[in-house]
């Protein structure tokens, strides 16, 4: 199985950079990310325990040619709310929403990858998120 | 309306004609949606055309993105 048109995957390298994909996140709801040629963030706003909104923003430059707008506009389809790749996001915030809401009164066993917080070797560790809890017990003054 | 789209005044008996002939069109590509073919979606479409998607917000305000 092929895509008819293999322009959305297309990939310009307009950045000093070894990596294709970078994604940071801010504290506590923003990420800021490049996909290929696609530059954007995602914004979470909370209405509560049980429901946010997720706010896409998509960019490009001032001084982009028009194909070069064309081709972030296309790619962009990698993003959004059914976009090939953030529909898959989206799916696994739904499981970690409703694992939240089973184990709210209680609490969440998160030892993927041992005990370590933090920058880690690998990705097959909950290192990060042990890192966030860590920081939002601080904040809450939990 | 689209920069490049042009109206034009056309006679009434053409307009007549075409009618039926355009709803069908139109009963037709719904019908093809509505049964979620969509392999055949893209048949309703000549191969020059533009396909763009939007929304409200970045319509207003002249922005081009349209995340699905």
């Amino acid at each position: 199985m092929k895509l008819h048109d293999g322009r959305i995957l297309d990939y310009v390298r307009e950045f000093r950079s070894p990596w294709s994909v970078t994604m940071q996140t801010i504290w506590p709801n923003l990420v800021v990310q490049r996909e290929l040629n696609t530059l954007g963030t995602r914004h979470i706003v909370p209405h509560g325990p049980d429901e946010f909104t997720m706010i896409w923003t998509m960019f490009g430059y001032k001084g982009d040619t028009p194909e070069m707008t064309r081709h972030r506009l296309r790619q962009g389809n990698l993003m959004g709310p059914a976009g090939f790749l953030g529909l898959e996001d989206n799916e696994a915030m739904k499981f970690v929403q409703d694992g939240l809401e089973k184990s709210r009164a209680g609490a969440a066993v998160v030892e993927l990858g041992g005990r370590e917080e933090g920058s880690s070797r690998t990705l097959i560790t909950e290192a990060a998120i042990r890192s966030m809890y860590r920081h939002w017990r601080q904040v809450m003054e939990l | 309306m689209l920069p490049g789209f042009v109206s034009a005044p056309v006679a009434p008996e053409l307009a007549r004609a075409l009618r039926a002939e355009i709803e069908e069109f139109h009963a037709a590509y719904c019908a093809v949606l509505d049964a979620g073919r969509i392999e055949e979606w893209p048949a309703f479409f000549t191969a020059d055309a533009l396909y763009r998607i939007t929304g409200r917000e970045n319509a207003e305000a002249g922005l081009p993105v349209g995340l699905v």
